[in-house]
C-alpha cells in the first residue's frame, strides 16, 4: 500500500531528526514539524469532526499533545503515523464530549473552487453528507484509509486495533457510503437492506482511547 | 439462520473480517439465500463506485488562521512547561527560571503606574523598579479600552507602540463609559506587578530575554483583553498576543495571536 516507500521513509527520517532536536531542546524544531503536517492533521480532524471549531480545537489539541509527549515517542512507528494518533485521539475525545450534541451537516465545503462544475459540486458534498453520517469509527476507518492514503497497517496502529478490525471498518463504511449515494439498489425480490443501527452496531473492541 | 443478513454482515463478508461466529453463521445463511447472494453481488460490484465518489472529495482547505493558533498555542506552551522536565531540557530551564524574576523589577513601575488609571490614554513612564536593580529596559503601557478586532488590530499596532493607541476616542464612544470601566475592572489582576509577571510568563519566549515592546490595556471582539506586542528576530516585524483577563491563571487566556510587520 505504500505507493512511495522511498520518499516517504525519506520524510519520516526528517520527521524523526526534528523530533529528537525538539527533545533535545531545539525551540524551532516542533514548530517545523506541525508546519510539515499541519494540513494532514487538519484534513484528518474536520473530516472526523465535520465542525470547522471543533477540529481546529482538535488539531490544537493534539499539536499540544505531541509536544508535551514528544519524549514519549519510541519510534516503532513513523512519526506521520504517530502524529495521525494523537489528532485521532484528540477528535474522538472531542467527539464523545458533543456526543450529547446533535449532528450537524457538514460545513466544510467552502466556495474554493468555485470552477467546479455545478453537478460536481452536488456530489462533492453529496459524499461529505454521506461521510459525516457514518458511524465515527467507521468515518475514522474510511478518511484514513481512503482519502488520507493510509494502509490498513498503518491505520490499525493509529487506532490500536486489529487490521482485521480496520478492514471491517472501512468496509461497512464502503457499504454505507454506497447506500447512501445510491450506489445500491435494492434488485427485485430481494428484502429490503434493514435500516442501520447507530454506532453500537460495530465491532465488538472497543475504540483504542490509548494514548500514544 | 432465517434472517436475511443486513449490511454489516455483508460488508463484513467482503472482507471475511466479522467475527468468527458471526462469519459462520452468515456463510451458512448465504449459502441457502440467493437473494442475500445477489445483495452481495451488487454491493461487491457497487464499491467501485464508492471509491470514486471519496476521489471527489477536494483535501479540506485549512482555515488561514490555523498556522498562528497552532504557533501561538505552543509559544504558550514554552511557558508552563518549565521546571516539569528539566532533565530533557536542561539549557532552557536555567533561562525560563531566570526570566519571570528578571522583569519584575523592570515590570513594578508599569503597573503600579498602570494602576493610577481611570480611563482614557495613559503612556507610563516606567520607574527604575524601587532602586534595586539597575533600571530595565522601557516599554509603554497604555489603557486605550479599544475594543480591537482582527481587522483592526494589525493597523493599531504602530499606534500601541508609540504608547498611543489609535481609536481610543471612538472607543469611548462607542462602548460607553460603563462598558469600559467593567472592561478596566476585569483586567484589574493583570494591573498588579506580580499578574502582570505571571500573564507575560505566558507570552513570552523564554529562551529570549526580550521584554514586551509595548502593552495596551483595552478588549478584542468585545472580550477585555490585553495587547502585548513582542519583538521578533526580524527588524520591522512583531508578534501581538492578545490575551484576556485569565492571563495570569496557570493555563494562559490567549485570545489571538497575530504577526504583523511595522514601518520602523
Amino acid at each position: 500500500m505504500r505507493r512511495v516507500t522511498t520518499a516517504a521513509d525519506a520524510e519520516d527520517a526528517e520527521d524523526r531528526a526534528l523530533l529528537a532536536a525538539h527533545v533535545a531542546g531545539d525551540p524551532a524544531a516542533f514548530g517545523e514539524l506541525v508546519r510539515r503536517h499541519r494540513q494532514r492533521m487538519w484534513a484528518v480532524a474536520l473530516r472526523t469532526l465535520r465542525d470547522p471549531d471543533e477540529a481546529a480545537d482538535a488539531v490544537q489539541d493534539a499539536c499540544l499533545s505531541a509536544y508535551r509527549r514528544a519524549e514519549t515517542y519510541r519510534g516503532e512507528a513513523r512519526v506521520s503515523t504517530w502524529l495521525h494518533r494523537v489528532v485521532v485521539n484528540a477528535c474522538l475525545d472531542r467527539a464523545r464530549r458533543s456526543a450529547v450534541r446533535p449532528t450537524v451537516p457538514l460545513p466544510d465545503q467552502p466556495p474554493a473552487d468555485p470552477h467546479d462544475r455545478l453537478g460536481e459540486r452536488e456530489t462533492q458534498l453529496d459524499v461529505s453528507r454521506a461521510l459525516a453520517a457514518l458511524p465515527v469509527d467507521q468515518r475514522v476507518a474510511v478518511v484514513l484509509v481512503d482519502l488520507q492514503g493510509l494502509s490498513v497497517a498503518e491505520t490499525a496502529q493509529v487506532l490500536e486495533v486489529p487490521e482485521g478490525t480496520v478492514k471491517s471498518r472501512c468496509s461497512r463504511g464502503r457499504a454505507r457510503l454506497a447506500l447512501q449515494l445510491g450506489h445500491l439498489r435494492n434488485p427485485d425480490g430481494a428484502p429490503p437492506v434493514p435500516p442501520m443501527t447507530s454506532d453500537t452496531h460495530d465491532q465488538t473492541d472497543e475504540q483504542g482511547g490509548g494514548q500514544p | 439462520m432465517s434472517e436475511h443478513l443486513d449490511l454489516d454482515a455483508l460488508a463484513d463478508l467482503l472482507v471475511e473480517a466479522g467475527d468468527e461466529a458471526g462469519d459462520d453463521a452468515a456463510a451458512v445463511h448465504l449459502e441457502s439465500c440467493a437473494d442475500c447472494r445477489a445483495r452481495l453481488a451488487e454491493l461487491s460490484a457497487a464499491l467501485p463506485a464508492v471509491t470514486s465518489s471519496l476521489g471527489l472529495l477536494d483535501e479540506p482547505a485549512e482555515p488561514a488562521d490555523l498556522a498562528a493558533r497552532l504557533e501561538a498555542a505552543l509559544a504558550r506552551e514554552t511557558a508552563p512547561r518549565a521546571g516539569r522536565t528539566p532533565d530533557v531540557l536542561p539549557l532552557a530551564t536555567s533561562s525560563r527560571a531566570r526570566s519571570r524574576t528578571r522583569w519584575l523589577p523592570a515590570l513594578a513601575g508599569v503597573a503600579a503606574a498602570a494602576a493610577l488609571v481611570t480611563g482614557g490614554v495613559l503612556v507610563a513612564q516606567q520607574g527604575d523598579g524601587g532602586g534595586t536593580t539597575t533600571a530595565g529596559p522601557r516599554f509603554e503601557t497604555s489603557s486605550s479600552g479599544t475594543d480591537y478586532t482582527r481587522a483592526t488590530l494589525p493597523q493599531a499596532v504602530p499606534g500601541i507602540l508609540a504608547g498611543r493607541p489609535e481609536g481610543a476616542a471612538q472607543a469611548t464612544d462607542a462602548a460607553g463609559p460603563e462598558t469600559l470601566q467593567s472592561r478596566a475592572d476585569a483586567l484589574a489582576p493583570l494591573r498588579s506587578t506580580d499578574g502582570l509577571a505571571r500573564c507575560l510568563t505566558q507570552v513570552l519566549d523564554p529562551e529570549t530575554d526580550d521584554l514586551p515592546l509595548a502593552v495596551d490595556y483595552a478588549a478584542y471582539e468585545g472580550k477585555p483583553a490585553l495587547v502585548v506586542v513582542l519583538p521578533t528576530s526580524k527588524d520591522g516585524v512583531v508578534d501581538v498576543f492578545v490575551v484576556g483577563a485569565e492571563c495570569d491563571q496557570a493555563d494562559a487566556d490567549l485570545l489571538y495571536f497575530t504577526r504583523v510587520s511595522t514601518p520602523s
